[in-house]
């Protein structure tokens, strides 16, 4: 079975912030809950560069090390759900993670977490079958109706690839090949050990 | 989008399926009736392809010669063009000196006589509601809209080539006097008063109080006037805020923090906007950045309430028209409230 991933090319990324607005739309991810944002450095500088950043999906991912009520899981695809019955809104998860991906609502006015919400690559969660229930708590189903995460998909300039990681690191050699320079596939050394060799 | 395989990615059109023969993203000007199925003109002048493929020429708008030169093509045409050459507009009266009138359907005939009542041959493809004419010139390959050249000289403008002039607010007041806008004049049923306004800034010696240029401008997340991409939820989450994009130094000589609250004051009536400040090398020393997509806050003061119930958008904010100021288009007579000088102070 593939093995998928996310790709984001930061010489393409225009900071449009189309995946943002689309994972937001696709789960009706609550305002102030950010399973993918746009993170923008050297702004307004020569060398200024956007990357689309959310849960990488890591092997071995740091955030299932540290959960003390072991809630998450990794898919025979390679991506990791956490179950939204057993999280306790701890936090641990989030010192963990190099990419601060999980988000917590808050649930009360002293400031405590609610159960911890990340990207599912679309995949919904761990616990339930893909339905309504399903919906509520993780989000769309999108991979079990064959489709890809809805951020790569509506991305306006195929910066951000998800599939099959040996496909889309294919793709990207080939524009690195063609168009002669690439900042590389940012993130992939943290999350999933090995780089793009170009 | 159902189609959208279909289209092929260099040339834009669709091999087979519904949409097979059109261009992808139609509308584009499709000529003649819906019957002919043109496929779309979607570069408009592409003389390589024959006019019922999507071809086209040069619009012969401007007449047909100026000061005893032609203004029509010279050495162009489209492809498998029976007329190899410039031409003019296609009217009925020029079906007949070229014997293609002919070729008109009786009932296109008459509705051509019957539109042109004593003087049919005046009746030009724009105005023939049966589409005889532009049909019929489709069928000799070339294009009812004529066939000239584009011209370098716009003789109707007020500067037929264009010159620089300085802006009514200017940071170079040196420069007016010898680059100076357009004479006041009367336009369309108004006055524009430009160069009276040019010279009175001059006079006061403005750009002394107001010495940052002033541009405003577009955000992904909003469109016009915001009013309804500030009611989407997702949207209005990305920009919450009405702001001015600063560079770090005129930042700093006004003491202005990033994030902080600042007052955004424009050059006429004591106009003011309190904004959040963005400080950043985005914008160069000199020039600050509004976007134009924010309403609901008038110098200061919140209007919510002013809002018909449930009409409110999610995220409200100053309005960039507040400081900007006077300033007409001479031919069009439209509002030029893009760019102004102002001046910043922390709030």
């Amino acid at each position: 079975m593939a093995r998928v991933k996310f790709l984001c090319d930061a010489d393409r990324c225009i900071e449009c912030n189309a995946c943002v607005t689309a994972c937001k739309n696709e789960h009706e991810v609550p305002w102030g809950i950010n399973r993918r944002r746009v993170v923008t450095i050297n702004d307004g500088k020569p060398g200024e560069r956007s990357v689309s950043m959310a849960c990488m999906h890591c092997t071995d991912a740091p955030c299932a090390a540290v959960c003390p009520v072991n809630c998450f899981q990794t898919t025979a695809d390679g991506i990791v759900l956490h179950s939204k019955e057993l999280c306790i809104g701890c936090g641990y998860c989030f010192y963990a993670c190099p990419f601060g991906a999980p988000q917590y609502p808050k649930v009360t006015n002293f400031g405590s977490r609610g159960k911890m919400d990340k990207c599912t690559y679309c995949a919904g969660g761990p616990d339930d079958k893909p339905g309504k229930a399903e919906y509520e708590r993780y989000g769309a189903n999108r991979l079990a109706e064959g489709k890809l995460p809805i951020c790569a998909e509506m991305c306006s300039t195929k910066a951000l690839l998800a599939g099959d990681g040996e496909i889309i690191a294919q793709i990207y050699k080939e524009r690195v090949l063609k168009r002669g320079y690439g900042s590389g596939a940012w993130g992939w050394q943290t999350a999933y050990r090995e780089t793009v060799a170009l | 989008m159902a189609n959208q395989g279909a289209f092929d990615i260099v040339t834009l059109r669709a091999a087979d399926g519904p949409a097979k023969g059109d261009y992808y993203g139609l509308p584009w000007p499709c000529w003649g009736t819906p019957e002919i199925k043109h496929p779309g003109t979607h570069t408009l002048y592409n003389t390589n392809l024959h006019v019922k493929d999507g071809g086209g020429t040069f619009r012969a708008r401007f007449g047909v010669d100026r000061e005893g030169e032609s203004l029509l093509a010279y050495n162009s045409w489209s492809k498998g063009s029976e007329i190899t050459s410039g031409y003019p507009e296609f009217t009925y009266g020029v079906l007949k000196q070229l014997g293609w009138d002919k070729d008109l359907t009786g009932k296109e005939r008459a509705t051509i006589e019957k539109i042109g009542g004593a003087a049919p041959d005046g009746v030009g493809w724009a105005v023939d509601l049966s589409g005889g004419i532009i049909r019929v010139c489709l069928e000799h390959g070339v294009m009812a809209y004529g066939n000239a050249k584009a011209r370098a000289i716009a003789w109707n403008l007020p500067d037929p080539v264009p010159v620089h002039r300085e802006p009514i607010y200017t940071i170079r007041p040196d420069l007016v006097a010898k680059y100076p806008t357009l004479p006041d004049a009367r336009q369309f049923r108004m006055l524009n008063a430009g160069l009276t306004h040019q010279k009175s800034a001059v006079d006061r010696g403005l750009a002394k109080d107001f010495p940052i240029v002033l541009t405003s401008g577009r955000l992904v997340e909003y469109e016009g006037g915001g009013e309804e991409t500030r009611s989407n939820r997702w949207l209005a989450e990305l920009q919450q805020d009405m702001f001015v994009e600063i560079n770090p130094a005129d930042a700093a000589a006004r003491g202005v923090q990033d994030g902080g609250w600042v007052w955004v004051l424009g050059p006429e009536d004591g106009s003011k906007a309190r904004v959040k400040a963005l400080v950043t090398e985005r914008v160069g020393k000199g020039v600050a950045f509004m976007p134009f997509h924010f309403a609901g806050y008038f110098q200061g003061v919140d209007q919510r309430g002013n809002y018909p119930k449930g009409a409110d958008p999610i995220v409200l904010g100053e309005s960039v028209n507040t400081v900007t100021t006077y300033g007409y288009d001479p031919v069009t007579n439209m509002h030029e409230g893009k760019v102004t000088l102002c001046q910043i102070r922390a709030a």
